[in-house]
């Protein structure tokens, strides 16, 4: 695999991927390996995915909206109850213009408009978690 | 003799003594001899005469004893009275007289013509021959009574006369027999017979024949004084019979009779003596009679009457008792005639005119008791009213018992109290000493007190002049209402055990009608309560009554209750608010001025009623009673009723009725307490609703007036009544254009509103709402949603119909913008659904084909084979989601995670093929690795 695509930054990080579509979290699972995260855990649900999270906290959510049983909103608020730092970054199909702010407010780092190119989850995921030289 | 032989003896020993030397001795004894031979000479004769002188005493003495048999026969016969005693007695003093040994007295026969012994005398061993008769003739008694002669046989054995046939036994020596002769005729004979013959002489024969005479005489004597006796035995018989008769007459008379002696005192008097006059017959009976009657009227005319002997005929006079009574008699005097044409006495008969004069007065009593009777029946029939009807029974009760003065008393609703109407003592208890009318009350038995003792028995503290009393239980049926009293201060009035059933008559007819004036007089009650009562209501049901009516009850309870006051009290969650209203009716009632709480108080009763809803009756004399309750001042034995009146289960206010003692409240009372408590809740209700109604009837003026729909009304012909201001002016037309026209030249879609109407009328008068067109002025046709209703009168029929169309020109283009705006609403709604569904598929498919170019790269090519799979899986997927687009028949929406973001539910819109699972596209990636049907992920197909 060429080591461009690796993210210095997520070396050592653990992710939680929340979608309903298995194929989905597949193909996202082959990517944020590629990318380099150490600890990558899926969930197909809001609920799964905060339970997950209770067990042990990831450095990355990354999570759909619209999902059954539990949406991605609702489990964002959920978990800014309890830990307002963690990293977040909604993955979804279509949402307002109007919705952004509400999702900024509740410390959404970035959204990624599906579909999207692996590389647009790249960038996201540099600017996240930039390298410790360039921070420097 | 005796003593001459003794002085002889002494005489010659004193000779002996004698000296015959002594010359005057010898010539003593010489003289003494003399006088001895003289004294013998004498002697002797004396001898002789003594001799002839003793059968001379014997002859006196035998003459003496006969003739003092003779005396004592004579006696015998002069004091028998008795032939019996004459015939058994006399032959023992004959045969003693006689000497003989059997003596008989034989009575002849002259129808038989035989001798009967009829008594006999026998010595001892001497043969009866009684009851033997003898033939006339036969014998020496029949030869003796044949010829009226005395016979003397000295010897019966040698006598021709003799009969030994028929004295065989007897052989007497001597038979003496005489005749009993009376007037010459022979009667009978005496026989005197001795066994020694020649024992009778001729001058005893004399003798029994002057004897016979005698007896004969005795025994016809003896038979007078028997025939006499006889006579007079019957005689007196016949005066004994007399005297029971006069005795009887005298004890069982009605009448009062009085036999007078010639000095007109009473010898004998009838028993009703005492009835008349007071006394009895021994103490009448000595008095003079006008001594007996001086206190009576017409004693002098009588007494003058009797002494000119005049027969006195039909007087009248009234006499007067000891104990001050009197009666009236008609008396009938005579004298009684007495000897030598003088008179022994007067029998006076007064005969009692009682019956007469009662007759009379009977007649008239009744009469007027018969006026009486009709005039009360008359007047108890016309009369109604309970007191009306007690006075008219207590007047006519008067005028039909004749007396002084009635009383009734009635007795109370518990049947323990006797309370006169009108004035007079109260009688607490039926069962109180000296309380005849409680005795008549609970015997249901009149009483009659008819003497002052009486009186005195059972009213001690009855006026000195009450004379008499009767007292009628007031019954129907076996109901008691009460007691009627009557009395009688007159001496002269005293009622009469008979009079009783007059009474109880009378009173059986006033009963009934003091009870038809009570049910009459209960009835009217009721009917003014009920009037009162529907009055109330009426004024309660007035649609605007509210809780303004309260006061109004207040105002009206006691009245139509009878009650003597009434306090209303408004109860505000279980407070009894301050200044309750007060409505007096002769009690002088005050309340406490302060809220009471009930919750604070804690007191039963107030709880009860306050809270539990139950009303509540009491007796005030009750000490157990809080202090809260209003007490008012005065008389005792006031109850009172305590009456929550409440809306839906909550008391709103406390209504107390008091009503004097002894009056209690009524079934139609208790009834209206009832119906009260229930029209309160109603009228409070309908007070509100009526508000409601008026603020709504406003609103539906303000509404009809200002709505911008037209209402139009048509009667049951389809013409137009009424139509509003929005119907003219949305027609173009004015109102008078279209009252009386036809709706349906409005309805230009007739063909479709008729079938419409038609089937709401099936189907029970629906209302109907179509969209259509009001035909408007000038051709004009305008869209409105119209909406019929039928009207419906009060016997709910339909009047009419009415039709609201409401003008949707605007809300047409309304609905126009608002279908563009949900096509835009479902344009976004297709475009966040497609967003959703493809892009995440995209996103896949990016996803390998990235790393397909990055694996190309790498030139390892390992796992390619399992990204082209993917993308083609991804591909399907989308053509599935598309396909899924395509067959949307509805639209079923969901949440897209986002607020306000919809999205469609492609499962639950478009058909589901059979067989088909959505959740099949919902595959794992265990179900990818096993490259087994790919899941198909949101609303994949």
């Amino acid at each position: 695999m060429s080591p461009q695509l690796k993210i210095p930054g997520v070396a050592g990080k653990s992710c939680l991927l929340v979608d309903d579509i298995a194929d989905m979290r597949e193909i996202m699972v082959e990517w944020l390996r590629i990318y380099g995260f150490s600890e990558i855990r899926e969930a197909e649900n809001g609920e799964l995915a905060w339970q997950a999270y209770c067990e042990k906290r990831p450095d990355l959510l990354i999570t759909d909206i619209q999902m059954p049983v539990m949406s991605g909103t609702e489990l964002i608020q959920r978990i800014r109850k309890d830990d307002e730092d963690l990293r977040i970054v909604v993955i979804s199909g279509f949402i307002g213009e109007d919705y952004l702010p509400i999702l900024e407010s509740h410390g959404v780092a970035e959204t990624v408009f599906k579909p999207f190119k692996p590389e647009r989850m790249q960038e996201v995921l540099k600017r996240i978690f930039p390298a410790e030289k360039e921070t420097q | 003799m005796a003593e001459f032989r003794d002085v002889s003896r002494q005489l010659d020993r004193f000779l002996d003594t004698l000296d015959s030397n002594d010359p005057r001795q010898a010539e003593l004894e010489r003289m003494l001899l003399r006088m001895e031979r003289d004294t013998r000479t004498r002697q002797a004769r004396m001898d002789a005469v003594q001799h002839s002188l003793r059968d001379m005493v014997a002859s006196f003495r035998l003459k003496v004893r006969q003739l003092s048999f003779c005396r004592e026969i004579t006696d015998f016969l002069s004091r028998t009275r008795s032939s019996e005693s004459l015939y058994n007695e006399l032959p023992l003093i004959l045969r003693r007289a006689f000497g003989a040994e059997a003596c008989s007295i034989m009575i002849l026969d002259p129808e038989r013509k035989e001798l009967d012994y009829a008594g006999a005398d026998l010595a001892d061993g001497r043969q009866d021959l009684r009851g033997r008769p003898i033939p006339l003739g036969s014998g020496v008694a029949g030869w003796v009574a044949a010829n009226g002669r005395s016979w003397l046989s000295l010897d019966a054995s040698r006598d021709p006369h003799f009969n030994h046939d028929l004295s065989e036994e007897i052989r007497p020596g001597s038979l003496l027999c005489a005749p009993l002769k009376l007037d010459r005729a022979v009667i009978g004979v005496l026989n005197l017979s001795h066994s020694r013959k020649a024992c009778f002489d001729a001058e005893d024969e004399r003798l029994l024949a002057l004897l016979a005479d005698q007896v004969a005489v005795a025994i016809s004597h003896a038979r007078l004084s028997e025939e006499a006796r006889a006579r007079f035995e019957e005689k007196a018989q016949d005066l004994r019979r007399v005297e029971r008769f006069v005795d009887g007459i005298l004890k069982a008379s009605d009448d009062l009779i009085l036999v007078l002696g010639s000095d007109r005192r009473v010898l004998l008097a009838s028993d009703v003596v005492e009835h008349f006059l007071g006394l009895d017959r021994m103490r009448a009976q000595g008095h003079r009679l006008d001594e007996l009657l001086v206190a009576s009227e017409g004693i002098h005319e009588l007494v003058a009457n009797l002494e000119e002997l005049r027969l006195v005929r039909d007087l009248d006079m009234r006499l007067v008792h000891e104990n001050g009574s009197s009666s009236y008699v008609s008396i009938n005097a005579t004298p009684i005639p007495g000897e030598n044409q003088g008179f022994a006495g007067f029998l006076c008969i007064f005969r009692s005119i009682e019956r007469r004069v009662k007759n009379t007065d009977r007649l008239r009593v009744m009469s007027r008791r018969f006026e009486v009777l009709f005039q009360s029946a008359t007047d108890l029939a016309s009369s109604l009213e309970s007191e009306q009807v007690l006075e008219s029974v207590m007047h006519h009760v008067i005028r039909l018992m004749d007396a002084d003065s009635a009383q009734i008393h009635l007795l109370s609703a518990d049947q323990k109290t006797l309370r006169p109407f009108g004035a007079g003592p109260e009688i607490p208890s039926l069962t109180a000493e000296e309380c005849p009318e409680g005795i008549v009350a609970r015997t249901r038995k009149p009483l009659l007190l008819s003497s002052r003792a009486s009186i005195r028995q059972f009213l001690p503290n009855a006026d000195e002049d009450l004379q008499s009393r009767i007292m009628a239980p007031l019954l129907v049926g076996k109901e008691i209402l009460g007691v009627l009293t009557v009395n009688s201060h007159n001496r002269e009035r005293v009622f009469e055990d008979e009079e009783l059933n007059l009474l109880t008559t009378y009173v059986t007819q006033a009963s009934l009608a003091i009870q038809n004036s009570r049910h009459f007089g209960e009835a009217r009650r009721e009917t003014q309560q009920l009037g009162g009562l529907l009055a109330l209501l009426r004024d309660m049901n007035t649609e605007s009554a509210g809780e303004d009516f309260l006061p109004l009850l207040l105002r009206k309870a006691p009245e139509l209750c009878e009650a003597q006051a009434a306090l209303l009290w408004r109860v505000e969650q279980g407070r009894l608010l301050q200044n309750p209203h007060i409505e007096k009716r002769g009690l002088q009632l005050e309340a406490p001025v302060a809220e009471l709480d009930a919750e604070e108080l804690q007191d039963d009763l107030l709880g009860d009623v306050v809270f539990r809803e139950q009303p509540r009756q009491l007796r005030l004399d009750d000490e157990r009673l809080p202090d809260w309750l209003p007490r008012p001042e005065g008389p005792e034995g006031i109850t009172v009723r305590l009456q929550p009146l409440s809306v839906d289960g909550t008391v709103v206010a406390l209504l107390l009725i008091y009503w004097e003692k002894g009056r209690a409240p009524r079934q139609a009372e208790e009834d209206f307490f009832s119906l009260l408590s229930l029209q309160t809740a109603s009228a409070i209700k309908r007070g509100g609703l009526f508000r409601e109604i008026e603020a709504a009837r406003e609103f539906l003026s303000e509404v009809i007036r200002g709505t911008s729909d037209a209402i139009i009304v048509s009667d049951r012909k389809g013409c137009i009544t009424l139509a509003n201001e929005s119907a003219t002016r949305m027609l173009g037309v004015d109102e008078k254009q279209l009252l009386g026209r036809s709706a349906l030249s409005l309805y230009p879609q007739t063909r479709e509103l008729v079938p419409l109407l038609r089937r709401s009328l099936r189907g029970g008068g629906d209302h109907v709402t179509i969209e259509t067109e009001l035909q408007g002025s000038r051709g004009r046709r305008i869209p409105v949603q119209l909406s019929l209703g039928w009207v419906l009168g009060a016997d709910r029929r339909i009047t009419g119909v009415i039709g609201v169309a409401k003008d949707i020109s605007e809300q047409r283009k309304l609905q126009e913008a608002r279908l563009e705006s949900e096509r835009l609403k479902g344009v976004e709604r297709l475009a966040v659904t497609v967003s959703d569904q493809i892009n995440t598929p995209l996103s896949v498919i990016l996803g390998h084909l990235e790393l397909l170019e990055v694996k190309t790269a790498d030139r390892s090519g390992k796992g390619m084979e399992k990204s082209l799979e993917a993308i083609s899986s991804q591909v399907e997927r989308i053509q599935g989601i598309l396909e899924r687009l395509r067959s949307i028949k509805r639209t079923h929406t969901t949440t897209y995670g986002i607020p306000n973001v919809l999205m469609y539910d492609l499962e639950k819109s478009s058909e589901v093929l059979e067989g088909e699972s959505l959740e099949a596209g919902r595959s794992s990636r265990k179900s990818v690795r096993k490259g087994g049907a790919r899941g198909k992920g949101k609303g994949g197909a």
